[in-house]
């Protein structure tokens, strides 16, 4: 280790740290509203659009994210959408977290009996407010702990943006590396921070599911 | 934008071929590391004394909190600063190894958890060895909780692969973006790698059906 090594390379990989957190906010904002109408559509089997919902997430979800990423970097350019790295990242990560948090989403909705989705139709609620009002607060309980898992699968899974360029924690990391010939320094220091991140995700995740328990019960 | 044309990727199918291969290779080795370490782990995190439970779920909090990327980079480029340089099949076998073989565990504890304790009271009553009680009554009545997170992380894992292509590893995804160098057909090769990396993904999916029917 090399105090004045970090020291001088400091702002570099916190400027990568801080790019980081952007793109996994930018992308968890991003997934989270489709990933429910990814999964309402599969849920009330909408005709073709609920189709359509099914092959892209068991297309997505059959993918290496990588793959995705490569496509959305060197493959849409060939289609005439050039993007810079970062929204390529973007782009590509919140198509593959879309296709995996609809799978929460749809086994939450899924949880909700059947019953009460005729009953807000019985009494003429529009869809709507039918599900904000009634559904989401019943599925709330099944739908936090997986959703906070996949928060935190994503924030690790922006790691991976660092290949097509993207000086992200992992990208700032290995060109401090590149410059000075230490890997151990910066690595150390991305794992760290990393760990931190990750911690305090945890933490909020097991918070989240206090709350809501203490919210809307333990359930039947 | 020209049509779209697969001849220049398929005729280098050689070299898809082997890219497969090694997918293929190398998510066995990791399967064949991590598996056992997995289930020595959940061993000594569950049945172990405290200090070891401790440490063990340190460790598990280190491995499981960093991206899967930064744990390979961590495995290969580390050694390199102290002399040692791996080979970067063993470098990816170690650092997916690493981060499935905690993945694994805490698959293999919540099986634990799913075993009704009579039957193993009752070994224990009969004196059978607790080796013995382990491998006759205690996993093959895990196998149904097991069977279902097992699988769908080994999918994970598979996909995960593709990152070994930053320490230089020669599997799909590093021969795919050579291919598109060469040819300057990157959707043609990605849809090609893709088409193969999913059809693996559904053999996975079918072994997981039948093993599941069976159990």
């Amino acid at each position: 280790m090399n105090p004045e090594l970090i020291r001088e390379y400091a702002p570099l990989v916190l400027a990568g740290f801080a790019t980081t957190l952007g793109l996994a906010a930018l992308v968890l904002l991003l997934a989270m509203p489709l990933a429910l109408a990814v999964a309402i559509c599969r849920h009330l089997r909408l005709p073709l659009l609920g189709r359509l919902c099914g092959a892209y997430v068991q297309t997505f979800r059959a993918v290496p994210a990588l793959i995705v990423l490569y496509f959305a970097f060197y493959g849409l350019p060939r289609l005439g959408l050039s993007l810079q790295p970062f929204p390529a990242a973007a782009l590509a990560m919140t198509l593959t977290s879309v296709a995996y948090v609809s799978e929460d989403f749809r086994a939450a909705l899924a949880s909700v009996p059947r019953g009460q989705w005729d009953a807000t139709h019985a009494l003429g609620l529009p869809i709507g407010h039918a599900i904000r009002r009634i559904i989401l607060p019943q599925a709330l309980r099944v739908l936090v702990p997986p959703v906070m898992t996949n928060a935190i699968v994503t924030l690790k899974a922006t790691s991976v943006a660092s290949l097509v360029g993207v000086r992200e924690l992992t990208g700032a990391s290995l060109a401090a590396m590149a410059i000075t010939f230490s890997a151990t320094d910066f690595l150390v220091l991305a794992a760290v921070l990393y760990l931190t991140i990750t911690g305090v995700l945890a933490g909020l995740q097991v918070a989240a599911e206090r709350w809501v328990r203490r919210r809307y019960g333990t359930g039947p | 934008m020209t049509g779209l044309d697969f001849s220049a990727v398929l005729a280098l199918w050689p070299a898809l071929l082997a890219g497969a291969g090694m997918t293929l290779l190398l998510t066995g080795c990791v399967m064949l590391v991590a598996t056992p370490t997995g289930l020595l782990l959940a061993l000594g995190r569950d049945r172990g004394p405290t200090l070891l439970r401790v440490m063990l779920a340190t460790l598990s909090w280190l491995v499981r909190g960093l991206p899967p990327l930064l744990l390979l980079l961590l495995v290969f480029f580390i050694p390199s600063d102290f002399g040692v340089n791996l080979p970067p099949f063993a470098a990816a076998v170690s650092g997916l190894g690493l981060y499935m073989a905690f993945t694994y565990a805490e698959v293999f504890r919540a099986g634990f958890a799913a075993v009704p304790p009579g039957p193993v009271q009752a070994a224990h009553a009969l004196g059978l060895s607790p080796p013995r009680i382990l491998w006759r009554i205690v996993l093959p009545q895990m196998r149904a909780a097991v069977l279902p997170p097992y699988m769908s992380h080994t999918s994970s894992l598979l996909k995960n692969t593709a990152l070994a292509t930053v320490v230089a590893v020669r599997e799909l995804t590093s021969v795919g973006k050579s291919l598109f160098a060469v040819t300057y057909r990157p959707l043609e090769t990605l849809f090609v790698i893709g088409l193969i990396y999913a059809a693996f993904s559904v053999l996975l999916f079918l072994a997981q059906s039948r093993l599941e029917r069976r159990a």
